[in-house]
């Protein structure tokens, strides 16, 4: 009789019985999009919602307004007329007013929320608010917020444009008075959402955009340029088209000197200038400076909007244990492009 | 009669379960990215404490504590009245810990009690059995706690940055030593509770040693992956890093269920804790004193204690486990001096 009763009361206690939430009553959010106005002084909170009823929408929106981030939280999540669910998060969007004005009480908010997990992709609404950007049309069957994640997460399959950045990232690189602040950009076009460059910050300050390009050559020097295209036009309408697929980026930083060092391991995907250059180590030598004046070039709009987004300060710092001007720097640079001969095709006869 | 094997595992649970929440949180926010430093510092000066301890383990002999202590009168009355206070400092950090890592990742809306019933009523069952089925606890349990810490090695090593490690010795030199205290007394005033077991001809200090290799393995991947920021940024730096394991991308989001080694070592170290202060309490009163002065840390931890005594739990805890260290370590000497 003991014994039972025992297993009794451990049955009803410690079993998670207790508080347990139907799936039906809860309402899974899948993106949160976040805008604040600087004349109102006026937080905007919009949570793209899973829609569980097949027959609608994939996804439903509730909007919260408040004078601070929890209360316009708690308008939004007032909507949902079930319990507001945290975990399945997967992209938060963020305005560039918002960014300016309030990084520091987001990263308070979100880790002081014991709902809220940690592990979701952060970007920056261009052109429009993030509200817009969240409530435009969805497409492939998917919510926006999904289709947001999906572009994040597969960077290189759209030509390394873009950078991941989630919220610990976030949240280090805001704390960090060394390095400058980068998020990926995303924007309408044609009402449906798509990745378009990252944006650079000073002081977490909003700079501006790097355009395609730019951002390609900043994810090179991330190291995360795998399956990046790079073109090289030998004539008006001939081009040779290269894919790199390794890379190593290594940085020496003394006192007057940055010294960058590239080795990137290329297949070539298009080559229509054969008979002009006809040797692989000719094409090498071309991608090296065409490269190296590219990276040159970003460095110098850092150097010129003071925006140490690759960090060289904070580089500097953890060897040195000592702060450096990284505009003050010099630059060298070293691109040195080994393209691949090996492959299944060798030649396409005409 | 506890085996050598049992022992390993049993100072294994004692040195590594205060740092769920509390070591790691402290020590990282004294000394951020120097903090493996301090853990390895703090190891060898943990190590001389172990020889000392083993010298009065030694002294001690195959008898109980408590009756090896009524052969020095008024120092065996201070040593005694030490112990129980370290081992109620000890269970009130451990219950307190527990409670808010359950409340913060896996039961928020549970009510404390609720949280702590299950446990107080496991502690109160082992608490009225002896230090034997507690080895066996040890041997049935630590195990898969290993197996786990090395899982979570394995599958962090290669995502930490150890350039974060850098630069080494920035922290003043105030905060160091805080620190290298800090790892010395959450990491060996635990081992004061196996006093009253037969430690005779065991060396502790190998085990100690391994655990102090386990735990600064564990700083240096906290400051790899979290960075030199995120470690002041959250509270259970451990388990935040469990939450990158990511295994051919399709084992993830397994960090509920490696974190089971830290709690496995808190729920021993208490059923530790319990069955000393049974031990060493006076037994003319009633064999329950232990109970109730367990359920009356249970009753302030839940209604008293919200999360907001972290900072007072951070600020105290540790320099009253220190001084109760010391003063133990301190009698320790004198009883080895009186034995040469």
């Amino acid at each position: 009789m003991k014994k039972i009763l025992i297993i009794t009361i451990l049955l009803f206690l410690c079993t998670g019985c207790y508080d347990y939430k139907e799936l039906n009553n809860l309402a899974i959010i899948n993106g949160i999009a976040l805008d604040f106005d600087e004349n109102s002084d006026e937080y905007t909170t919009t949570f793209e919602i899973l829609n569980d009823n097949s027959e609608k929408n994939l996804s439903y929106f509730t909007i919260g307004k408040g004078k601070t981030l929890t209360e316009s939280f708690n308008k939004a999540s007032n909507k949902i007329n079930r319990i507001p669910f945290f975990s399945h998060l997967k992209i938060m969007i963020l305005s560039e007013n918002f960014v300016d004005n309030n990084s520091y009480e987001l990263i308070d908010f979100i880790t002081h929320n014991k709902k809220i997990t940690n592990m979701f992709y952060i970007s920056i609404a261009k052109n429009n608010t993030a509200n817009e950007l969240i409530t435009s049309e969805s497409f492939n069957d998917e919510t926006v917020s999904n289709n947001v994640y999906t572009l994040i997460d597969n960077k290189d399959l759209t030509n390394n444009i873009s950078l991941k950045v989630d919220f610990n990232k976030f949240a280090s690189l805001t704390i960090n008075k060394r390095q400058d602040l980068y998020l990926p950009v995303i924007k309408l076009n044609k009402d449906r959402v798509q990745l378009d460059g990252i944006a650079i910050f000073n002081n977490k300050k909003f700079i501006e955009y790097l355009n395609e390009e730019d951002s390609k050559i900043l994810n090179i020097l991330f190291n995360e340029a795998k399956n990046s295209y790079f073109e090289y036009s030998c004539t008006n309408n001939k081009k040779i088209i290269i894919n790199i697929y390794k890379q190593k980026v290594n940085f020496t930083i003394t006192k007057k000197k940055v010294k960058i060092n590239i080795t990137l391991l290329a297949d070539i995907e298009k080559n229509d200038c054969e008979n002009i250059i006809k040797d692989n180590k000719e094409l090498e030598k071309k991608f090296d400076i065409i490269l190296k004046e590219k990276i040159n070039k970003l460095i110098t709009k850092f150097k010129e909007k003071n925006s140490d987004i690759l960090g060289i300060n904070y580089m500097y710092y953890k060897n040195n244990n000592k702060d450096i001007k990284f505009n003050k720097l010099i630059y060298d640079i070293k691109v040195d492009v080994k393209l691949n001969n090996n492959g299944i095709i060798i030649e396409v006869k005409k | 009669m506890i085996t050598n094997r049992q022992k390993n595992f049993m100072v294994i649970f004692c040195c590594n379960s205060l740092f769920l929440g509390l070591g790691y949180f402290i020590i990282f926010n004294t000394t951020n990215n120097n903090s493996f430093i301090c853990s390895l510092i703090g190891g060898l000066l943990g190590l001389l404490f172990t020889f000392i301890y083993k010298i009065f383990l030694e002294k001690k002999k195959d008898k109980r504590l408590t009756e090896f202590l009524n052969e020095y009168n008024t120092l065996g009355k201070i040593i005694r009245l030490l112990l129980i206070l370290l081992s109620i400092a000890i269970t009130l950090t451990n219950i307190f810990i527990i409670k808010e890592f359950i409340k913060s990742f896996f039961l928020i809306n549970m009510p404390s009690f609720l949280i702590t019933l299950p446990i107080l009523l496991l502690i109160v069952y082992i608490s009225f059995k002896d230090y034997n089925i507690l080895a066996y606890i040890s041997e049935c349990l630590i195990p898969i706690s290993l197996v786990l810490t090395i899982f979570i090695f394995i599958a962090l090593i290669f995502k930490a940055d150890y350039s974060n490690l850098k630069p080494f010795f920035s922290s003043n030199t105030i905060s160091m030593i805080k620190s290298i205290f800090y790892y010395f007394v959450l990491s060996t005033s635990p081992l004061l509770l196996l006093s009253d077991i037969k430690f005779n001809s065991y060396n502790i200090s190998n085990v100690y040693l391994l655990n102090s290799i386990i735990i600064t393995i564990t700083s240096v991947l906290i400051t790899g992956i979290l960075g030199n920021f995120l470690t002041k940024t959250y509270r259970f730096l451990e388990y935040m890093i469990l939450k990158n394991i990511q295994i051919f991308n399709f084992i993830e989001k397994i960090e509920n269920i490696l974190s089971i080694s830290w709690i496995i070592n808190s729920f021993l170290l208490l059923f530790l804790s319990s069955l000393f202060l049974k031990n060493l309490l006076p037994k003319k009163y009633n064999n329950y004193s232990h109970f109730f002065i367990i359920l009356t840390i249970n009753i302030i931890v839940c209604t008293l204690m919200s999360n907001s005594y972290f900072e007072l739990i951070n600020l105290y805890i540790p320099y009253i486990l220190g001084f109760l260290l010391i003063s133990i370590t301190i009698c320790f000497i004198i009883i080895n001096l009186k034995h040469m």
